[in-house]
């Protein structure tokens, strides 16, 4: 399969519509983009190569959603996609269309995410759990591991402080065994 | 033959209109019919695969509304990598707007030889896409784009839709396709007890008096504003009534604030909506005639179903319809209402005319759903193609091709052994190997021999391993000595116990044991070896010429047709000093020529790969039926040190042991796959993404991405995909890459290796070091005299082993 002929049936489609005045909704780069994409699955890295705000906002919902956007929400976000950031409003659509229960009926997940900051991942909170209870190597002379990195507490205790109240509550209660 | 339909729009839809009603007759009374071996799919999001339908229930749902939609799904899936050569994958239903794109499902089924088959309805969003929702477009030119380059055969609903279909691929540059045509039936099921109940707004309709009627769904291509045009202007006022019936589409909402605010509206102009196929029948039987002002059509159904019900019909004069109605309708210039309007007039002026169109139209014969359904059987039939040679019920010959003397005197005693119904052998050697095996070999074959000398007749040796292995069995396929159908084999795979040529040829057919597919083959060392290169080299060919590309290079004894490879050679007759792989060459050659003739079957070789670690197995064999002999295996700490290396009278008694060795080996690096999932899936989820490697190249630089941390087995090896951004065209990368400790001291060195870019997916092998301790992973890339770095925790998951 080559890109050659679709691109032709591209130019094709484009040439015919062109003579009814109509355009095509989405640019070529895009088109082609989406074509060999895994059903659902949205390659971070891959979206990234469409650089213009405009064809990643296409591309991201081709990916994600296997669909274009209509044009009530691509009217919503006309503002950030003409003055956002590029990473910014990248990161930002991500998110919207990764937590929308349309993503979630079709199962949509990306990976390699190269898009969204650290700050914007869905768990940091338990990312950050998960690594500061790595085991860590064991000083000369031990033969075994410890169980956690130094300071751990402190850093746990940080984490602790990011949660809402009631969740504070129960961690408190667990910790002191009641 | 077994036919894959995914019917899984017809399922997610709540209406059954066009293409739906469609699939559901053919589906219907294929699965009836049994002639051929139906096996609906429906696609899971979720599961990213195909969910195997029960026929049955299908029919009892479709047929007699018993049961629900919900009910017909098994618990049963297919995955598409696993559909296998010979079958047929047949696509009837409207399924351009899933989530599986034919851009990305259709490569895979043509890598594993599987036949595709389109049924085209039209192809409207290409050839008017102005009339089309741009949706529609996009999907459509994906969909159909797939198929222009892999089908195998197109099934077209009019021969005019064939025709342009052939105007397409040569406006691409594509070669024609093989092409029937089967029009659609018109005799609809409408038994269904829930759907006989006549509607009466239709009624109320029917009783205001005489009516042209317009079936379908109101959208701009449908050119009802016409109608209503010619109507305003000219035929109300001569008392003739209209009624549309059809759900309102898209793009007409001008279209139905006229049609609702319409003076006329429910007194000489009707519109019903979401009508069930018993109304349908009534507004068609009772109607004046039907009018089809459509600028472009698939096919024109209006038009069989009014003739069905003796209705006549005025057709717009575009060739489809003209295929269709042929001479039992009257045309009108869809552009011009006067035109319409006229020759609607004509009919209600001169009803002599008018009776006399009746009459003929009275006496169509409309194509039935059977018809039609066999049409696609037989059209489908024609993938199966008969293999053209005799296959002997016995075989009786090995061919080797050796320059070991030593371990071919080692491995004869186990053919004689096991495969009893062997007599007889070709050995491909040097020169200087026939004295020695004429000395040294006692045994009961009758050994004959093919020199290179004698096969190369002139011709220089290539010096690349892969490379000389195919030229010279390609130069052996020209000799008399060797049998039509033979066994070829190298000279230290080893049958583990007693066999029977069922192994091999079975019911007429060759069991091809794969062990991988092409498409999917990484490499097995840092560097590649002269073994990867020759699969990649042959995957190339496999995809360039459109064979399949499973990848059977098992390490066991398989049969071969000598002929099948002769006519390879002929058909490519500069292969010889390519370097492909002789198991791949000929069995994807089969399996895409005659289609069946080949029974895939997963491998069943033990020591394939040598080392567990040396590659993630991408198939797992059921059993073991030959051994791919390593002489390093047997040495002292190995894993079958305490077996003999060569046969005597216990081997058989001692094969099944070590079998069991190796079983508990192959299960505890399972474990150690399990674990790296278990990894890849928490991974999933703190990270939202899988654990990968990413090297981006461009003009800037290079950029590399890690995993936030590797989590691996103690000791074992295991693989992580790497994805290469090359925006810049770069052939190779020179990347090193080392185990340290968090100190920054090199702990265990890792490797350097020139890494071939032209993959889309790499991969590289990270070793768990220590148990219970933690190392840093580094890459190193050189590019351009600088050097880039990436640094990654090493996380040791639990105590595993060496593998």
């Amino acid at each position: 399969m080559t890109n050659t002929v679709y691109e032709n049936l591209y130019d094709i489609v484009e040439q015919r519509l062109k003579e009814y005045d109509g355009k095509m909704l989405c640019r070529k780069n895009v088109y082609l983009f989406s074509l060999d994409n895994e059903p659902g699955i949205c390659d971070g890295e891959k979206l990234s190569t469409l650089e213009a705000n405009e064809d990643f906002f296409q591309g991201a919902f081709l990916s994600l959603l296997n669909r274009l956007p209509d044009e009530a929400v691509t009217k919503d976000w006309e503002s950030n996609i003409k003055s956002k950031k590029s990473k910014v409003f990248q990161a930002e659509l991500m998110n919207t269309l990764l937590s929308s229960p349309e993503a979630f009926i079709k199962s949509s997940a990306l990976i390699n995410d190269t898009i969204m900051n650290p700050r914007m991942r869905p768990q940091p909170v338990l990312e950050q759990l998960i690594r500061t209870t790595d085991p860590v190597q064991p000083e000369a002379g031990e033969s075994q591991p410890k169980p956690a990195r130094p300071g751990v507490k402190d850093r746990l205790y940080k984490v602790y402080q990011k949660f809402p109240a009631p969740v504070r509550k129960v961690a408190h209660r667990i910790v002191r065994g009641k | 033959m077994k036919i894959y339909i995914d019917v899984t729009n017809l399922l997610r839809v709540d209406f059954l209109t066009g293409i739906q009603r469609v699939v559901r007759e053919v589906v219907l009374r294929m699965i009836r019919n049994r002639k051929l071996d139906i096996v609906l799919l429906n696609y899971h999001d979720g599961y990213k695969e195909f969910q195997i339908i029960d026929a049955q229930k299908f029919m009892d749902y479709f047929s007699n509304g018993i049961g629900s939609k919900d009910e017909l799904v098994t618990d049963q899936r297919v995955n598409p990598v696993n559909m296998q050569p010979g079958t047929v994958f047949f696509d009837i239903d409207g399924v351009w707007s899933l989530s599986l794109k034919r851009s990305h499902l259709l490569p895979i089924l043509k890598a594993n030889g599987v036949k595709l088959v389109v049924y085209v309805y039209d192809i409207i969003p290409i050839t008017h896409p102005q009339f089309c929702h741009e949706q529609t477009v996009y999907n459509f030119m994906t969909y159909i784009g797939a198929y222009l380059q892999c089908a195998d055969l197109i099934i077209a609903s009019a021969q005019s839709t064939l025709d342009e279909i052939d105007k397409l691929l040569e406006q691409l540059k594509l070669p024609k396709i093989p092409g029937k045509v089967s029009w659609l039936g018109s005799d609809f099921n409408i038994k269904n007890s829930d759907d006989t109940e006549i509607n009466p707004e239709a009624v109320d309709a029917v009783a205001a008096g005489r009516y042209v009627l317009m079936v379908g769904t109101i959208e701009p291509r449908k050119n009802h504003a016409l109608v209503l045009e010619a109507f305003e202007h000219a035929l109300f006022e001569r008392g003739i009534n209209l009624i549309f019936a059809g759900r309102i589409g898209w793009n007409v909402q001008a279209f139905e604030k006229k049609i609702e605010e319409h003076p006329k509206r429910n007194r000489q102009l009707f519109h019903l909506s979401g009508m069930n196929d018993a109304t349908i029948d009534y507004l068609y039987r009772n109607a004046f005639c039907v009018a089809f002002p459509t600028f472009n059509e698939g096919f024109g159904l209006p038009i069989i179903e009014a003739f069905q019900r003796g209705t006549p019909v005025l057709a717009s004069d575009i060739p489809i319809l003209r295929e269709v109605g042929g001479e039992l309708c009257d045309y009108f210039d869809p552009n011009s209402w006067e035109s319409f309007a006229d020759t609607c007039m004509s009919w209600v002026e001169n009803a002599e005319r008018y009776e006399e169109v009746k009459r003929k139209v009275a006496k169509y014969q409309p194509v039935s759903w059977d018809t039609v359904t066999e049409k696609i059987e037989n059209a489908l039939e024609t993938m199966k193609v008969e293999y053209p040679y005799p296959v002997p019920e016995k075989i009786k010959q090995m061919v080797y091709l050796t320059a070991r003397s030593e371990d071919l005197l080692e491995t004869l005693p186990y053919m004689e052994a096991f495969m009893p119904f062997i007599e007889e052998l070709v050995i491909c050697c040097p020169d200087s190997m026939v004295e020695i095996m004429k000395k040294e070999y006692h045994g009961r074959f009758r050994l004959q021999y093919l020199t290179d000398s004698q096969v190369l007749n002139g011709a220089e040796l290539p010096e690349d391993h892969s490379k000389r292995n195919f030229f010279l069995r390609c130069l052996a396929m020209k000799s008399d000595l060797i049998d039509d159908v033979f066994i070829m084999a190298d000279d230290d795979y080893r049958p583990l116990h007693l066999i029977d040529q069922d192994v091999f040829i079975k019911n007429g057919k060759f069991c091809g044991y794969y062990c991988y597919h092409l498409q999917n083959w990484k490499g097995d060392q840092n560097h590649y070896s002269s073994f990867d290169h020759c699969m990649f080299r042959t995957r190339q060919f496999l995809q360039e010429q459109g064979y399949s590309t499973w990848m059977y290079e098992s390490h066991m004894p398989q049969a071969i047709d000598k002929r099948v490879y002769q006519e390879i050679l002929e058909k490519h007759p500069d292969i010889e000093t390519k370097g492909y792989s002789e198991w791949s060459i000929f069995f994807n050659y089969v399996n895409t020529i005659y289609p069946g003739q080949v029974e895939n079957l997963p491998f069943v070789v033990m020591s394939w790969p040598g080392s567990c670690g040396a590659w993630d197995l991408e198939v797992f064999p059921k059993e073991y039926i030959f051994e791919n002999y390593y002489r390093e295996l047997y040495e002292p700490g190995e894993i079958f040190e305490q077996y003999s290396k060569d046969y005597y009278a216990g081997t058989e008694m001692e094969n099944r042991k070590k079998v069991t060795d190796y079983m508990n080996y192959h299960n505890a690096h399972s474990q150690i796959r399990a674990m790296f999932q278990a990894y890849r899936a928490n991974y999933e989820m703190i990270y939202g993404e899988y654990p990968t490697f990413a090297l981006s190249f461009t003009a800037e630089g290079c950029t590399i991405r890690l995993p936030q941390y590797i989590g691996i087995g103690e000791e074992a090896f295991t693989r992580i995909p790497f994805l290469i951004r090359n925006e810049i065209g770069l052939e190779e990368a020179e990347i090193t890459y080392r185990y340290i400790d968090v100190q920054g001291n090199e702990i265990v060195t890792g490797a350097e290796m020139n890494m071939a870019l032209d993959q889309k997916e790499l991969e590289i092998p990270v070793r768990g070091i220590w148990g219970g301790m933690k190392g840093i992973f580094e890459l190193e890339v050189r590019y351009r005299g600088q050097i880039f770095s990436g640094r990654t925790k090493l996380c040791i998951m639990k105590k595993g082993l060496e593998a």
